[in-house]
Formats: structure tokens, C-alpha cells, sequence
């Protein structure tokens, strides 16, 4: 249903659909993974297959912006106000994040190598903006003034946790298909994905303290099971099993990943499209028309 | 230094919607978009029940976070404290909605006409080709009031100088003025009168202010925005 932005009462916002929420749902599973891949070619592994995969999850959210906006052909201007605008911050920093990380994709293949580029420091640069990248589009939602739940605080440790919590996820899934995860990595990604717990346990508390629209909450509240038992929980399980069997660890351990991204995908799809609802308008005083003669 | 600000005595305004038609006529917004509109909202409990209609729009805050957010540079606070809308920088992202606390922008991907895909005769004269697939919002008819305010005339007095919103109102419930004038009806209304701002906890300082209950109006007194409070 089309959702009625001339009403007094709390709607839906009717601008950032899916696609938004893509672009938060890809952005931060591309840089937490763009994280791992760095720090587990810094310990010897191969940055290419995990470093394509986060670089193809970056842009892909970024091209369903691409998408949403009213006038693509004008998309250039959105790095035009770095000083007080975390989008064009974001958009900004997406360009050293490619351009390190392709830079470190390219080295990691004999082409490059024979030119002598050096994979480690430039992952680490490409990570390093891609965590930026991620505090960026955690800080865009807490500027949502017109939305109580994304004003909330709590918003920005929700997304960035939420973001390295995915990229944990798909580095499981990822080395899992390739090789065998990484005990330092399953280790890592147990505590995120109980972090991320915690932050949305007390995010929602928040939100039900304070002066939220009820459809809000409910929607949040609809999916807080997913996001702690089949976020936290479930994940944990499968990571303890996956450290302590050597057989099962790439399955055990793919299937933790999975859990970690799809919980951290639903809450934020959830955040933007359904939770995303204005605070309406409402009166802080009771006005008497005509004047208090006409009103007694 | 000016800053234009508007009000809205709750007092005075009878729904009548007037001033969003007036809009909607001086500035050509599409179908289902509203500058100006008036809100009817019910309010007390039971028996103490009463509708009130509340105009709103753009509130042109003072700590505009529509501003702040817009990746572009589109979005723009004047030095006299209007925020305005460049349409042909504006990219159509929206962020400055999610940003603003008021409901006061909109988008339309396609152009829109009251009966459909072509315009009237009237609607063709305000079309702005512009503003299709950006973010649109009212902005104190800001052009017509500079241009009254360089012929030498004063903002929110003479018709020419004022928003056509202000210049319709049948009640005399919207008053347009400078702030920093004292002599300005929105001063001196202000500083007589019982006001308020919409969600001012959210911190923007809008530049949009209601008169709620206060004394009764002595007899006699005038219908321009001459009340004298006690």
C-alpha cells in the first residue's frame, strides 16, 4: 500500500526502498569482508577471491543507489559536499577502496606480481577505507532526523557491528568453499556476531523507551528472534563445532557465515524499508481556535 | 542580516485550505504534492474534544539537517535564513527527506497533471521541467518576495512581498516577516503571544511558529495580525 506522506499521523518513509537498503546491506558485508580478506593476507593468505568478492558486493550497492535515485545522470555530484554530508564522505571514500583494492586484486594475480606490486599494504589501505566507508553509511542513517528509530544513537554501532559481523560471515562462507576457514577467523567472528547481539538488544530497549512510532518498534520486534538466536546463537554453535572438529569445520563453519549474513541482511532490510517511519506531527499544546471567549 | 519566518495562529485558521490551493496554483506542484498544506488534527480527550488545523510545510530551521545531509550542495540556507532547493544540481536521493523532521519534501519521477500526462492551459504556464525526479519543497515564494523587498517594498506587508500562501489566507492566520526586525509583525506577534515550534526537541530551530489559545483579542481590534495581548 502506498503509504499516505500527507497524513499528521507516522508513515512510512516513501523514498529509500529496497534498493537502499541494498546498498547498506552490501556495502557492509563487502567492507567487513574487505577487512578479513586484508588482515588474512597479512597472515599469509590469498587476497583474490575473498578481495573480488568484497569489491563485487561494494559496487553492487552502490549501483542500486545508482538506481534509486531521481537523476542517475547527475550521480557525479554526490561528492560535492564531503564537509557535512556522510553520503558524499561515503562515496568518497569508495574511491581509494577501489582503487587500493584493485590495485591488491592485481597483485595477487602473476600479472601483477611480475610488476611487483605489493598485495599486503595495499589490501591494508583498500580495508582501511572500507572501514571508513562502513562508519560512513552507519552515521547516514543516524542522520535520518525525520525517523525516530534511525536517529537513535544506538543506530551507528548497530550498522558498523552489523557490517563487520557480515563480512565475518562471508569470509566463512568464502574460505570455506575454497579452503578451510580460519581458526582466527571463526574466533573473530563469534565475538561480532555476539557484539552485534548485544548492540541490538539495546538498541531495541532504546527504542521501546523512548518516543518511537509503535509500527516501528513492532516491525523491529517482529525479527529480533532472527537476529539473536539466528544471528548469535545458532552461529555460535556451529562455530564451536566448527573449531573443535576438524571435518565439519567448512561446513559447520559456512553455515555460522550464512546465519551472521542473513541475520545482519534481514535487520537491516527490516531498518530501512518497514522500520524507517516518520514521528507524524503532533501537538505539544492544546490550541483553542476563535480564542478562550469563544472556547468557554 | 534578515530572517524571514512564518506563522500560523491556530487561533485564526479555519481549515479552509485556501492558501494550499493557492500554492498549488502559483507554483505548479504536481498532483498528491503539497507545499503548503493544513493538517486537521483532533486533540484533548473526550469530552474535551476539538479539531485543530495546523498548516504546515517547510520550516525553514535555522539548523537546517536537510542541508547538512545533501551530498550535492542542492539543498541551500540563504543569509536571510530560507532553505532552498538548487533543482538543477539536486540528484533526487532523498536523504534530505529522511533528514527533515517535517514531511516537507517530496519527489515525483514523472512529470504529473491533474488530468493526466498533458498540462492545462494554467499548468503549462508554471511547469518547471526542473523539478521532475528531484527534491521539491516550499520556499517562501522566496523569488517573488526578493523582488518585492529590491522595488523598495517590505517583506510580509505589502502583497508583493509576500508569499502567495500568506497573501490567500482568508483568516488572517499566516503572517510572513523578518525576524530580525523588530518592528516586523512575526516580532512583535511573537513576543505577545503564547507560540510554539513543531518537534523542537529534534533541536533544528524552525523558523515556523504557531500562536496557541492566549487572551482574547480586545474588540475591535484589527484583522491584519494587529492583536494586542495583554
Amino acid at each position: 500500500m502506498k503509504a499516505n506522506i500527507l497524513t499528521h499521523k507516522p508513515h512510512a518513509q516513501p523514498y529509500w526502498d529496497a534498493r537502499a537498503a541494498a546498498n547498506f546491506i552490501c556495502g557492509g558485508t563487502g567492507t567487513g569482508l574487505l577487512l578479513f580478506a586484508a588482515l588474512d593476507t597479512a597472515r599469509g593468505g590469498s587476497f583474490l577471491v575473498p578481495g573480488v568478492v568484497a569489491l563485487a558486493f561494494i559496487a553492487l550497492g552502490l549501483s542500486m543507489v545508482f538506481l534509486e535515485i531521481g537523476r542517475p545522470e547527475r550521480a557525479p555530484f554526490v561528492i560535492l559536499r564531503p564537509g557535512t554530508s556522510w553520503m558524499s564522505r561515503e562515496a568518497l571514500t569508495s574511491m581509494p577502496l577501489f582503487g587500493f583494492g584493485l590495485l591488491a586484486i592485481l597483485g595477487s594475480l602473476p600479472i601483477g606480481a611480475r610488476f611487483g606490486i605489493p598485495v599486503v599494504p595495499t589490501a591494508g589501505v583498500a580495508a582501511l577505507a572500507g572501514l571508513v566507508f562502513l562508519y560512513c553509511q552507519s552515521r547516514m542513517v543516524s542522520w535520518g532526523r525525520g525517523i525516530p528509530a534511525w536517529r537513535e544513537p544506538l543506530s551507528v554501532p548497530l550498522m558498523f557491528t552489523s557490517g563487520l559481523s557480515e563480512g565475518a560471515g562471508a569470509m566463512l562462507i568464502v574460505t570455506a568453499l575454497v579452503a578451510e576457514p580460519a581458526l582466527w577467523v571463526i574466533a573473530a567472528a563469534g565475538v561480532l556476531v555476539i557484539l552485534r547481539s548485544l548492540v541490538w538488544k539495546r538498541y531495541l530497549q532504546r527504542l521501546h523507551d523512548g518516543k518511537v512510532p509503535e509500527a516501528s518498534i513492532q516491525a523491529l520486534d517482529k525479527i529480533s528472534v532472527f537476529v539473536t538466536l539466528g544471528g548469535a546463537a545458532l552461529p555460535i554453535f556451529l562455530l564451536v563445532i566448527a573449531a573443535v572438529t576438524i571435518q565439519s569445520r567448512a561446513p559447520a563453519a559456512a553455515l555460522a557465515g550464512l546465519c551472521a549474513l542473513g541475520a545482519g541482511w534481514l535487520a537491516k532490510l527490516v531498518l530501512i524499508t518497514k522500520a524507517g517511519v516518520t514521528q507524524g506531527f503532533s501537538l505539544p499544546v492544546t490550541p483553542v481556535r476563535g480564542g478562550k471567549f469563544d472556547a468557554a | 542580516m534578515s530572517r524571514y519566518v512564518m506563522i500560523a495562529d491556530l487561533r485564526r485558521c479555519v481549515g479552509c485550505q485556501t492558501c494550499t490551493a493557492a500554492c498549488k496554483q502559483a507554483r505548479g506542484t504536481p498532483v498528491g504534492v503539497q507545499w503548503r498544506r493544513v493538517l486537521d488534527i483532533e486533540v484533548g480527550s473526550y469530552p474535551e474534544v476539538q479539531r485543530v488545523f495546523v498548516p504546515v510545510g517547510c520550516q525553514h530551521c535555522g539548523d537546517p539537517p536537510c542541508v547538512w545531509v545533501c551530498p550535492t550542495g542542492a539543498s541551500q540556507q540563504r543569509s536571510d535564513g530560507v532553505v532552498i532547493v538548487d533543482y538543477k544540481r539536486c540528484i533526487g536521493c532523498m536523504y534530505c527527506s529522511i533528514a527533515c523532521p517535517y514531511d516537507a519534501r517530496f519527489r515525483t519521477l514523472k512529470a504529473e497533471f491533474a488530468f493526466g500526462d498533458a498540462p492545462t492551459e494554467a499548468e503549462a504556464v508554471v511547469f518547471d521541467p526542473e523539478r521532475v525526479a528531484v527534491a521539491t519543497k516550499c520556499d517562501f515564494c522566496i523569488d517573488r518576495v526578493s523582488a518585492g523587498v529590491e522595488k523598495g517594498l517590505v517583506a510580509g506587508k505589502e502583497p508583493d512581498a509576500t508569499p502567495v500562501c500568506v497573501n490567500s489566507c482568508i483568516s488572517g492566520a499566516l503572517i510572513f516577516g523578518d525576524l530580525e526586525d523588530s518592528r516586523s509583525d512575526v516580532s512583535r506577534l511573537i513576543k505577545e503571544n503564547q507560540t510554539f515550534r513543531m518537534h523542537e526537541e529534534v533541536g533544528t530551530d524552525p523558523g515556523f511558529y504557531y500562536i496557541w489559545d492566549g487572551a482574547p483579542a480586545p474588540m475591535g481590534a484589527s484583522d491584519e495580525g494587529e492583536h494586542t495581548h495583554a
